[in-house]
């Protein structure tokens, strides 16, 4: 990634639209308004205003009516200047546009190289860049809803926890390396002052796996014996749902699976093979294969046909499953007349699609229900790794404290420090002993 | 004019410049130690105490190179504690309480058995040099040649001593300061700056009434700093005394504020933060009602006392006034007034990795001179230094130490990296490693480059490897024998309170090795994982960088960084981690950019 280069990059989404928008960012701009737009000199001597005019190919012909906006550097997003050329929605002349501006010597933009220039420029922080990059990259509405507040959170929390460190190791290193100095405290009541601060980062821990839960989706099995209609639910499903890209690419393996936004959670739905009692090898693998993986899912929808009723084998397996996040779901309602379920049956046709909704808004309130009133945070990965590394580092402390290795355990929370500093990319160890001085009269 | 010729040159015979005379001699070179007074040679200018957290450790590592501070402390030790005793084996810290006159009297007779060693007694006033050494002037014009000068001159350069408003040039009491050599090292184009420290009076052993005090007891079973020291201890052991400071040593010493120049602003130097004077804590600590007060014997038959912690530059009336208030000291009689010395160093980021002046050659720093505090930094600058001397007189190569290898690595890589701010003093938080750099491995660890140069005796070496033998003989039993559920050495990482009993049925006596054992079994673990990211670090620092590399175009480094980097080329991203203002951020850039363009 060259910084000096001019780059461009289309900020619409492809596809058949009423607009689509084209922007520029670098020193070359100012020559791809001259000579892709007819109004370009008057654009120039005014930024920041909106001009109609025409879109010129590189041979001077006029190609679209368009509207085009000058940000002059340093007032830009990027702090380089900004041509955006507003086009009408169509590809060609997307096409067009793009090849002459390639032919300028304008590169396409990666991925995130607008925000990426607007940080080397000091436009945005590094805590806005990160904040932009969980907005852009939340997929469902439930994503989308903490995004935003989650960045302030991380730095919140994870800055209140950095500064307790200091704290608790300034104490600890000013036990360690002044012994006569410091009031001292039994080794064994040490990890009394681990706890309170063991718990904050638990806490966090556990919002921010509930948080990387939802990024990654819920996993719902549909199961049941053969013909109970299980890949027609799934097929109705898909249908139905706007299906997304996870992040995290499924392994291959003969279950099917997709996933799809259920009221604002991702939710991969895996349909399996039938399930029932067989001697025969191949078959019997599958059936094993079907019960582990419904065993780690997060909800089982237990299929069965509503005509034939609940069997004696659906609660064999059911009992196999040893699962309490089950729901039983009888099928092909258009085949029977009114028949009596025990409680908790749900009823549908994926032929008419009776009792579909209702299903799937019981699906969503049973995960929800892991997610208590949306306290969760929305976490890049390195942001996690560093949340989960921090709370395994202070609960080797809180072991070998317990010890009485006093040295080892503040190492220990040295490293869940570094940890911190290393993703905020600052050095924070001097400060352990500016804390240390400011606090203890140090010197025998 | 009188000119003599040595190998080496060492001006000062502080705890560094005798370190670095004795270890030089010791492999054959020829030495002169030049020092204002040969009695005063190896004097304890501030409390007669050597080692603690951290020290301790750095005079094993001293005794582990074939240095002479431990062997003398454990000779001339009057008292010895181990501090810390309860917190973990890496950070338990050796000190001894030492005969102050005794120390010196040892220390000379060790230096006067080498023929190849020479002590003068005078002044050095210039060091003769283009971009090499070339020799080195005394006052009374002889001249000394030589390639190798060592300056160790302490607090001596341009020293002044204050006590309230009266000044004097010395460079501690009763000696005068270096001036000329400041000067003639100014000439050089050598920058330096100041710092001050302090002392407090010395009070009569006669006039103390100990009966109001609590006594301080050395340990039953006392460990010496040296392997190799027997017998030991040598001396009859005896023991300090605690008082405190009150109210009224605190109204006191308030009403003298404005007779002191330290907040008079008469002392423009820096002092260190954790050797404060008593001044110093009552204005910055004003809700602390009292301040601890050590009472240390200056020696079995001295009649001075040292008084730790209450180091002071006030005017001697002050002195003679809150001393007063102290319990037990209302009768106190004063052998000699506290004070401030106030002196230059050398900032060491000025220096090479070997302890040499960047830009002339042969031209070495050690000691409090770059800026450290403590007798043992002192000593263990000073054996780093000869050794670095050592190797290029043998055309060697450098001696250095890593970090996750000894104190000394971190201390010398701390002053050399960072540069100091403050006196510096060695803390085992300082240490990434600290699990690593345990009292009892400082052998394996470090004697190997003792035995490279012979610098430890035969029977030395033969007992050192005859005790490590031992321990890897035991150890291996340990793990062999079965206990009730399981080996006998996982008996011990489980309960360390059994441990020593454990060990001992299988007969052994020499209480090095069980200690060691112990505290080897019970953080292996640990010390694996430690060892392990240390490499790890190591391995990513020493990537190598492209002798063209083009520093441009390299996406979030700084302008400022760029252009430092260009003109100094470091050949690894250690280099480049050195340079001031490389940030972990920029050399991971930097590595990624590395690796992208090697593909290429």
């Amino acid at each position: 990634m060259d910084i000096k280069d001019t780059i461009y990059g289309e900020m619409t989404f492809p596809g058949r639209s009423a607009l689509r928008t084209i922007r520029v960012s670098g020193e070359l701009s100012q020559k791809a308004v001259t000579r892709l737009f007819d109004r370009g000199s008057a654009l120039l001597k005014n930024p920041n205003r909106v001009f109609n005019g025409k879109l010129l190919d590189l041979r001077g012909k006029v190609v679209d009516d368009i509207v085009c906006i000058f940000f002059q550097k340093p007032k830009s997003y990027t702090g380089e200047d900004i041509v955006e050329f507003h086009c009408h929605g169509s590809e060609g002349i997307i096409r067009i546009l793009s090849s002459s501006l390639e032919s300028l010597g304008i590169r396409k933009a990666k991925n995130g190289e607008f925000s990426f220039r607007a940080f080397l420029e000091g436009k945005i922080s590094l805590k806005e860049a990160r904040r932009l990059k969980k907005i852009m990259e939340a997929q469902t509405e439930l994503e989308s809803s903490v995004a935003f507040e989650s960045q302030d959170i991380i730095e919140r929390e994870l800055g209140f926890i950095k500064e307790k460190i200091i704290k608790l190791l300034s104490i600890w290193e000013a036990r360690i390396d002044f012994p006569e100095e410091v009031p001292q405290k039994e080794t064994n009541r040490w990890k009394d002052e681990l706890i309170p601060l063991q718990k904050r980062i638990k806490k966090l821990l556990e919002k921010s796996a509930s948080g990387k839960k939802i990024r990654e989706g819920f996993k719902v099995a549909i199961f049941g014996a053969p013909n109970s209609g299980k890949s027609s639910l799934f097929n109705t499903l898909l249908g139905r749902e706007r299906a997304i890209v996870t992040p995290h690419p499924g392994t291959t393996r003969d279950i099917l699976e997709e996933t799809l936004d259920v009221e604002g959670i991702p939710i991969t739905f895996l349909d399996m093979a039938g399930v029932r009692n067989t001697s025969r090898k191949i078959e019997k693998k599958g059936v094993e294969k079907a019960l582990k993986e419904a065993k780690i899912a997060d909800l089982v929808l237990f299929l069965f046909d509503g005509k034939k009723g609940w069997k004696k084998s659906d609660e064999e397996f059911l009992a196999l499953l040893s699962q309490k996040n089950v729901i039983k779901v009888a099928t092909k309602k258009d085949l029977y007349k009114k028949k009596v379920f025990s409680e908790g049956v749900f009823e549908i046709s994926n032929l008419s699609g009776f009792g579909i909704s209702r299903l799937l808004r019981k699906i969503s309130s049973e995960l929800k229900k892991n997610i208590p009133d949306n306290n969760f945070l929305f976490l890049q990965k390195e942001e996690y790794s560093t949340i989960e590394k921090v709370s395994s580092l202070f609960n080797e402390a809180y072991l070998t404290i317990s010890k009485g290795e006093d040295a080892l355990s503040a190492d220990l929370l040295k490293r869940a420090l570094f940890e911190i500093d290393r993703l905020f990319k600052i050095d924070s160890f001097e400060s352990i002993y500016d804390s240390i001085f400011s606090d203890f009269c140090i010197g025998k | 004019m009188r000119r003599k010729i040595f190998d080496t040159v060492v001006i000062g015979g502080g705890h560094a410049g005798i370190e670095a005379a004795f270890i030089l001699a010791k492999a054959g070179f020829t030495v002169a130690l030049v020092t204002l007074k040969k009695d005063f040679i190896g004097r304890m200018s501030c409390n007669p105490s050597i080692g603690g957290v951290g020290k301790g450790h750095l005079v094993r590592e001293i005794d582990a190179l074939g240095g002479i501070m431990a062997k003398v402390a454990d000779k001339t030790g009057i008292q010895f504690r181990i501090l810390n005793s309860s917190k973990g084996s890496a950070v338990q810290g050796l000190r001894c309480q030492s005969d102050r006159i005794k120390y010196s009297q040892v220390i000379l007779s060790e230096l006067e058995k080498f023929d190849n060693l020479e002590i003068i007694e005078g002044e050095a006033i210039s060091v003769e040099a283009d971009n090499k050494v070339k020799g080195v002037f005394l006052e009374d014009g002889t001249f000394l040649k030589t390639e190798y000068a060592i300056i160790a001159t302490g607090t001596f350069l341009r020293g002044k001593l204050f006590t309230g408003f009266n000044v004097k040039e010395g460079g501690r009491l009763g000696e005068a300061p270096s001036v000329n050599l400041s000067l003639s090292l100014e000439k050089l184009g050598v920058t330096l700056t100041r710092f001050k420290t302090g002392t407090p009076a010395r009070i009569r052993r006669d006039s103390i009434n100990y009966d109001l005090l609590e006594k301080q007891s050395g340990d039953e079973k006392p460990e010496p700093f040296s392997l190799f020291s027997k017998p030991f201890p040598l001396l009859p052991q005896t023991c300090c005394y605690i008082t405190y400071t009150n109210s009224k040593t605190k109204e006191v010493v308030m009403k003298y504020l404005d007779k002191s120049p330290l907040f008079q602003g008469l002392i423009k130097g820096i002092g260190p933060r954790y050797c404060p004077s008593l001044e110093d804590k009552i204005v910055k600590f004003p809700h602390h009602e009292r301040h601890q007060v050590f009472l240390e014997p200056d020696g079995l038959d001295s009649d001075i006392v040292y008084p730790n912690g209450i180091s002071t530059s006030l005017p001697e009336e002050a002195q003679d006034r809150f001393i007063k208030t102290i319990k037990g000291l209302k009768e106190a009689k004063i052998e000699h007034y506290g004070y401030a010395v106030e002196y230059d160093y050398l900032q060491p980021t000025f220096l090479n990795y070997d302890l040499s002046l960047k830009g002339i050659e042969g031209l070495y720093f050690t000691g409090q001179v770059i800026g450290t505090t403590g007798y043992e930094e002192a000593a263990g600058l000073g054996i780093y230094a000869a050794y670095n001397i050592i190797k290029k007189l043998k055309r060697k190569g450098s001696f250095r130490l890593k970090r996750s290898e000894s104190y000394l690595g971190v201390m010398v890589d701390d002053l050399v990296f960072k540069g100091v701010l403050e006196p510096y003093r060695l803390f085992t938080s300082r240490a990434e490693y600290r699990m690593l750099l345990d009292r009892h491995t400082a052998y394996r660890r470090l004697s190997k480059y003792a035995e490279e140069e012979n610098l430890l005796s035969e029977e030395e070496v033969e007992f050192r490897k005859k005790l490590e033998k031992e321990f890897q003989e035991i150890l291996e039993k340990l793990k062999k024998t079965k206990v009730r559920g399981g080996s006998a050495y996982n008996a011990i990482k489980k309960n360390s309170s059994q441990a020593e009993e454990i060990i001992k049925s299988f007969s052994v006596e020499n209480s090095f090795v069980i200690n060691y054992l112990i505290s080897e079994i019970k953080n292996e673990g640990y010390r694996k994982r430690f060892e392990e990211e240390a490499r790890k670090l190591e391995n990513y620092l020493n990537v190598k960088i492209p002798r063209d590399f083009d520093y441009k175009n390299i996406p979030g480094l700084s302008r400022e960084i760029v252009e430092r980097l260009s003109v100094i080329r470091p050949e690894t991203l250690l280099g480049a981690y050195r340079i001031p203002g490389t940030t972990p951020a920029a050399l991971s850039l930097l590595r990624m950019e590395i690796e992208k363009r090697r593909r290429k």
